[in-house]
């Protein structure tokens, strides 16, 4: 069943909108400024690559498409001197059009199949990224002009950005096209007999989630003023879905909880960012086997367990009273 | 002008002859039968004729136009609705989002009308919520509506393949042994349901081997080994000692 929407579904999110309004308050240093605005960069990424997964597709390109609205903006900004809101929108919109572009030829293989290809399309990108002079090649693009001068300042309009991304990409999934994506998923061919245009829909999809990510990339190249393509290989791709699937990908809110939650924890103490691959892995294994709708999906869980004990607790009164 | 017409219908995979050189027509308002035993190649006309699979040679005209290499979506844009011998489902949508996902073409909101919640994209979700609720109660299938499809028992989930495609408001409707699977009691109202949407005008061409279908069609078409045997009145069809010999082995 499709995710059901009500009042009480919102009170996570107005929990999370208020926690992130007053961090900086307390996390005033640059350092974790620049802690909070990367943990919302990879929660846009990790949320819109959800919505491309949403036709039952798995990228593994996705982290190149954040990169490439990421130098987009970099090179407009640093080359032509243009002002953030039009290099972050050209940032969005050029990732968007690559993807569609690259992605026409692809989105008709099905399952495993899209994802290789995904995957030799991102690292074909990163090396032509790495290959390329504008983009300062393999030693990255430096000198960009910064977003804004005071950090805290970056926080909050990085925060803007987000929460603009994040309602954009809800609407687009809890409308028909949501709809229409999900039902792709589940059978090409019935999707097709009722009239949909597979390729159109999943380019749409890839589309729209390579925009947001490439707005993110933008605003976050902007912020740190240096890009540099190893940033972005197959591994920072696979983070994204790490998030997501740990997160609970049927949940809107699974991959922000996922992303908040793996970006933080290696924060929380010193020396342990070391050991995160193994800290994400362990947490990995522990979601798939205890825990199937991922951390967002706990209270679903919990909720199922209660009404099996009383369908179990009421046959049980049924046995005693038959007996 | 025949409502479909396909001429010369060939289909090959690899060196297997499945379809050969087939010359089909049907008028529009009629329910007709496309018959055969098993493997004698009806899904794969259905396939062909909806796009599924591209013939290896010949040609399918719909109403007048060629669709002989017309994609899935087009031909349900044009107006034929179809179900599938084996069923699938949106396993994971409630019988309802069954059918409400399938008015994707009939009415369309064009994706910034739905993106941007117009006028238009509300007034069709509320029009489709209300006709959804219709082809439910039409096919009996009120009482299930909150299920998910996937817990529905094999009955229900053939006719809600039907209603899937009753939704997507076809001229046209192909249905793949709708009847496969079913108790008696379905049956008997499967067949009247079907027989009421032709009353709605809408023109059905039904493949099945219950021949208690026979009893509410116009005409039958027989096929074996992709060939046709047979054509002409269910009548007829009882009496053709071909279709006896092949199709029920002389057992009739
Ligand atoms: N994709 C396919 N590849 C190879 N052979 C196929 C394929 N689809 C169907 N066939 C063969 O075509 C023949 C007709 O199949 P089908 O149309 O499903 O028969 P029917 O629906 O009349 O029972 C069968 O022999 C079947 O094995
Ligand atoms: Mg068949």
């Amino acid at each position: 069943m499709t995710e059901k929407l009500n009042v009480k579904k919102g009170i996570p999110y107005a929990v999370l909108l208020l926690i992130f309004l007053v961090l900086p308050i307390f996390l005033h240093t640059s350092y974790w400024i620049g802690v909070l605005i990367m943990v919302l960069y990879k929660v846009v990424g990790s949320v819109s690559l959800r919505t491309i997964s949403l036709s039952g597709t798995l990228t593994f390109a996705h982290g190149t498409f954040i990169a490439l609205g990421a130098y987009c903006a970099g090179i407009l900004a640093r080359n032509l001197g243009l002002p953030p809101v039009v290099t972050i929108i050209a940032g969005g919109l050029f990732a968007a059009l690559v993807s569609v572009i690259t992605g026409f030829p692809f989105v008709r293989l099905k399952g495993m199949y899209y994802s290789m290809a995904s995957m030799f399309l991102g690292v074909t990108l990163v090396y032509v990224i790495k290959a390329m002079k504008i983009t300062g090649g393999y030693h990255g693009l430096t000198r960009i002009p910064k977003l804004l001068q005071n950090d805290i300042a970056c926080y909050y309009v990085f925060l803007a950005i987000a929460v603009v991304l994040i309602l954009i990409l809800f609407r687009f999934e809890f409308s028909r096209i949501g709809t229409t994506l999900r039902a792709l998923a589940q059978s090409q061919d019935v999707a097709s007999s009722i009239g949909v245009n597979a390729r159109f829909y999943r380019l749409l999809a890839v589309g729209m989630g390579s925009f947001c990510a490439g707005v993110a990339g933008a605003a976050y190249g902007l912020y740190s003023t240096v890009l540099s393509p190893t940033n972005y290989d197959m591994t920072f791709s696979l983070w994204l879905l790490m998030y997501m699937l740990i997160g609970g990908e049927d949940y809107f809110i699974g991959p922000i909880i996922g992303a908040i939650i793996f970006v933080l924890i290696p924060e929380l103490g010193r020396g342990l960012s070391a050991y995160a691959p193994f800290l994400t892995g362990a947490c990995t294994l522990i979601v798939a086997y205890l825990l199937p709708g991922g951390l967002a999906g706990i209270p679903d869980l919990i909720r199922k367990k209660k009404e099996q004990k009383a369908i179990e607790a009421s046959e049980g009164r049924d046995d005693r009273a038959s007996a | 002008m025949h409502l479909l017409e396909t001429s010369g219908l060939t289909k090959r995979f690899g060196g297997l002859t499945v379809m050969n050189d087939l010359d089909f027509s049907m008028e529009e308002g009629e329910i007709k039968g496309f018959l055969g035993p098993n493997g004698a190649g009806k899904s794969t006309f259905f396939n062909l004729i909806t796009g599924v699979l591209t013939p290896s040679s010949g040609h399918i005209f719909y109403a007048g136009k060629e669709i002989t290499k017309s994609k899935p979506h087009q031909v349900a844009k044009m107006g034929i609705g179809r179900t599938f011998q084996l069923n699938p489902l949106f396993g994971e949508f409630t019988v309802f989002e069954n059918v409400t996902a399938a008015y994707h073409l009939r009415p369309h909101s064009t994706v910034p009308q739905v993106f941007f919640n117009t006028k238009t994209y509300r007034q069709n979700e509320e029009y489709i919520a209300k006709s959804a609720d219709e082809v439910l109660e039409f096919l009996g299938l009120q009482h299930v509506r909150n299920e998910l499809a996937k817990n529905l028992p094999h009955g229900y989930q053939k006719i809600l393949g039907v209603a899937r495609a009753l939704a997507t408001k076809p001229k046209l409707l192909l249905l793949d042994e709708p009847l496969g699977g079913m108790n008696p009691e379905e049956i008997a109202f499967s067949i009247d349901a079907i027989s009421k949407m032709r009353d709605k005008g809408i023109s059905i061409l039904v493949v099945e081997h219950n021949m208690q279908i026979l009893d509410i069609l116009d005409s039958v078409t027989v096929i074996s080994f992709g060939q046709k045997i047979f054509e002409g009145t269910p009548e007829g069809m009882r009496q053709d000692q071909t279709v006896i010999d092949t199709y029920f082995g002389g057992a009739v």
